[in-house]
């Protein structure tokens, strides 16, 4: 009797500790990491320092609240391309290119692509000017070489747009903006990428057609 | 009688198990205690707190703006994770259907809903958005994996393929962690280490370190699934590197202190201190398996009670179906584990939830019917280490003793993965044979 | 057994091994001969939001922009159109299909001789500058009409400027808030 009592209890142990299998889930998929290389602005104007000078900019990874500014990163992955076209077709005669590389941003050119359109190559020859990413809640670090000026990192977002209401407006749940209006990138950060070349260095047209692309090593 | 004498060789070999060090301890308290302080989580904690904060202010002043709240939503979601305060979910998912319900069509808008509701485990609602999301077309890249993820998840490998293939991208982080996923599932566990090798490096090229930390604590499950404690071990050190605030990887260490060392002592101590600044339910089925390794019912019955209490809570809805499952089905309400896997199966139609119908109807005394479905479902369909230790227990009763032979020689391959209760009992199986 | 210290540590070197070969092949001078593919574009402001089909929005991110004016053109017309249903003109005297035509191939046209702006009403589209309202502009252009007064509550989005002053010098764009 007691001999059975002894194995009743070991099968009632064994009735409760059977089987459970607990082992670490495999946690959710990360949210998307190909954001990174979301172009949110372009601009293209002369220097407001020097009128001989072009500026670029190209912003990314928008919508910044400022602790998030402080850990945003450029992808090391992913090419900002400035094209420029001085012969009125729409494809680039010149790029400048910037990759990002150990905490430096590493800008090439202008130079004549070995390859228009979607597949780059760093046209590498003329060398790189070099700057250091300024960090958040650092004076702007601003490397220089051939002419040229370079920046990279986090600045206030310059757009400014009540998008919000726009896309009320287009949805059909409102007739009209509002007066004032309310900036939706108001006090918003982006990463930026400003580059400052001579325009000697463009060409000699008078209009250029210009634009930015993204692209991920492959 | 032959029950009994089951119960008695696995009760010896545990017992044995209890008092035969293993070879050597592989957690090392000196390498990981500086990640057991509640200060880490709550640096993290503060920041997710503060752009909350600033996100809510801006919602406040433009009510309804929809980029605010999808914004929140994000941060919400994150901050479930970060807290395992569910309610947080819950805050993110109705700020989301606002959003959609009076801007339907946004992509982004019904890949955040997927999201939710992937880590709510309910997977058809899933399957609705992210459809949604890929018939609008838009950023169709994230949409297909979010879909192979979904497909997966239900157990459509094929469909999971497909959808990869088309948008195949060794470039792509986002990618290769799918990858992972797919190999893993066909049962390719080294084909998959090799992709979320190679997704680790593509982070560090890219210099995101939640994405590293992410890829390395990963990686790590994956190394102790091989067998590589030691190498799992240090890539979890490694993660925790990149992220002090890592629970997984803490989780890991506790689980190699348990079922590699055998230091049961140091895995409660870890796992409490999970408990104390992350409450997840998830924690006492852990101590309960602990507990029964350790022979003391008592408070492997607190911990088990414990955890259907907080899992059974509406708040978790589907999220802890499959553990509710199984400890029914051992607690003597295989009936109700029964319900539990039809519901599971419908929304997971996966060999995995099939497994769990299985064992539910195998322990409700239908051995006939548990092995039906085993055939039709489950065998050569998963090559889990769980659902081979049942088919294999399943198999020996029906005694079909080579097939059950083979799935607890497999089952047995992953001790590591299923604990030492576990493969105690596979051996004590095997034994028999 | 399988999780042997050996192999536990060789395994482990080896994924150190191949970590720090990863980064070998990145040097940071001179540039590696890698390819890169591109994923996403701009010229003009604003304009794949307001125009391109959000089924479309992949496609015109990755077509070339001397493409785009074949491949969108219509598409973009038919935009205008359906925002607008009274277009006739606007202020530059553009009619539908003129005026989507020149959007349709989305570059940013700079001039190198004079005043860089979106436009200041004399200068139209001869770069962009970072305090100009181009979005104002794109509106009144879009819902504006030949004199500007159509549809006055669809004109002008009433945020005309920037939250933060810009800068004088490089890098031009104000610090991060």
């Amino acid at each position: 009797m007691k001999k059975k009592n002894l194995l009743l209890t070991a099968l009632a142990l064994f009735a409760t500790a059977a089987g459970i299998v607990w082992a670490a889930d495999h946690i959710d998929a990360p949210a998307v990491t190909s954001t990174t290389s979301d172009i949110t602005d372009y601009y293209a104007f002369q220097s407001p320092e020097n009128p001989e000078n072009m500026v670029f900019v190209a912003n990314l990874q928008g919508l910044l609240d400022p602790a998030a500014t402080a850990s945003a990163k450029f992808d090391e992955q992913v090419m900002i391309e400035f094209n420029i076209d001085n012969t009125g077709d729409a494809v680039e005669d010149l790029v400048i290119q910037a990759i990002f590389q150990d905490g430096k941003i590493l800008a090439y050119g202008p130079a004549v692509p070995s390859e228009t359109g979607l597949v780059s190559r760093i046209e590498s020859e003329g060398g790189a000017v070099e700057a250091e990413i300024t960090a958040y809640n650092e004076s702007a670090i601003v490397g220089s070489g051939k002419g040229m000026k370079v920046f990279a990192g986090p600045r206030d977002d310059p757009f400014f747009f009540d998008f919000a209401r726009y896309s009320d407006i287009i949805a059909g749940n409102a007739a009209s903006f509002n007066n004032p209006g309310s900036d939706t990138f108001a006090g918003t950060n982006v990463l930026s990428v400003v580059i400052e070349v001579p325009k000697s260095m463009l060409g000699n047209a008078a209009t250029l057609n210009t634009w930015v692309e993204s692209k991920r090593k492959i | 009688m032959k029950n009994t004498v089951f119960i008695l060789v696995s009760a010896l070999i545990i017992m044995a198990s209890v008092f035969i060090a293993p070879q050597y301890q592989v957690a090392q308290k000196t390498s990981y205690e500086h990640y057991l302080s509640p200060d880490h989580l709550r640096k993290s904690r503060q920041e997710l707190a503060s752009r909350i904060a600033f996100w809510e202010q801006k919602l406040q002043a433009a009510p309804g703006n929809f980029v605010y709240q999808k914004k929140l939503a994000g941060l919400y979601a994150a901050g479930f994770k970060l807290t395992g305060d569910i309610t947080q979910l819950h805050r993110s998912d109705s700020l989301l259907l606002a959003v959609n319900a009076r801007l339907p069509g946004r992509v982004g808008v019904l890949q955040s809903l997927t999201a939710n509701a992937i880590t709510r485990h309910a997977f058809r609602e899933a399957e609705g958005y992210i459809r949604k999301a890929c018939d609008i077309g838009e950023d169709r890249f994230t949409s297909s994996l979010m879909l192979a993820d979904v497909a997966l998840e239900r157990g459509n490998l094929l469909e999971a393929s497909l959808l990869l293939d088309g948008i195949a991208s060794g470039s792509h982080f986002d990618y290769l962690i799918r990858e992972v996923k797919l190999h893993d599932q066909s049962d390719e566990l080294d084909k998959a280490v090799r992709s979320m090798e190679k997704a680790a490096g593509l982070a560090r090229a890219s210099g995101t370190s939640s994405a590293i930390n992410w890829a390395l604590s990963n990686l790590a499950d994956m190394y102790g699934h091989q067998g590589k404690v030691k190498k799992a071990y240090e890539t979890y050190l490694q993660a925790l590197r990149l992220d002090p605030a890592d629970l997984h990887s803490l989780r890991g260490i506790a689980w190699i202190a348990f079922s590699h060392d055998r230091n049961t002592e140091e895995a409660k101590r870890i796992v409490r201190f999970l408990q104390s600044i992350h409450p997840m339910p998830d924690y006492d089925l852990f101590l309960a398996e602990i507990a029964a390794y350790e022979q003391d019912t008592a408070t492997e019955r607190m911990h088990k009670e414990q955890f259907l209490r907080k899992a059974s809570a509406q708040a978790y809805g589907n999220m802890y179906k499959s553990y509710v499952c199984q400890l029914k089905s051992e607690g003597g309400e295989a009936a109700e584990a029964l319900e539990i896997a039809a519901e599971e199966i419908g929304e997971r139609p996966h060999p995995m939830s099939y497994h769990l119908l299985a064992w539910a109807a195998f322990r409700h005394g239908s051995p006939q019917r548990a092995l039906d479905i085993l055939e039709q479902h489950v065998i050569g369909q998963t090559g889990e280490p769980e659902a081979l230790y049942h088919a294999g227990v399943i198999l020996k009763e029906a005694g079909r003793k080579e097939a059950a032979r083979a799935h607890l020689l497999a089952a047995r391959e992953a001790s590591f993965e299923l604990g030492p209760v576990v493969a105690a009992e596979i051996q004590g199986h095997l034994e028999q044979l | 057994m399988k999780n042997s210290l050996k192999t536990g540590i060789l395994a482990f070197m080896a994924i150190a091994i191949a970590f720090t070969s990863c980064n070998d092949d990145d040097p940071i001078a001179p540039a590696d001969n890698s390819r890169y593919m591109q994923e996403d574009q701009m010229g003009r402001p604003a304009i794949n939001t307001v125009f391109v089909d959000a089924a479309e929005k992949d496609k015109f991110n990755t077509t070339t922009p001397s493409q785009q004016g074949p491949s969108f053109a219509d598409k973009f017309q038919s935009k205008l159109l359906a925002l607008n249903p009274g277009y006739t003109n606007n202020a530059l005297g553009l009619d539908a299909e003129t005026f989507t035509g020149i959007l349709a191939t989305d570059v940013l046209t700079v001039s190198t001789e004079g005043k860089t702006t979106f436009f200041d009403g004399t200068n139209v589209l001869t770069g962009r500058a970072l305090a100009d309202d181009v979005i104002s502009v794109e509106l009144l252009l879009i819902f504006g009409g030949p004199e500007g007064a159509a549809n006055p509550g669809l004109t002008d989005d009433n945020v005309d400027a920037n939250d933060k002053a810009f800068l004088n010098v490089f890098p031009y764009l104000a610090t991060p808030h």
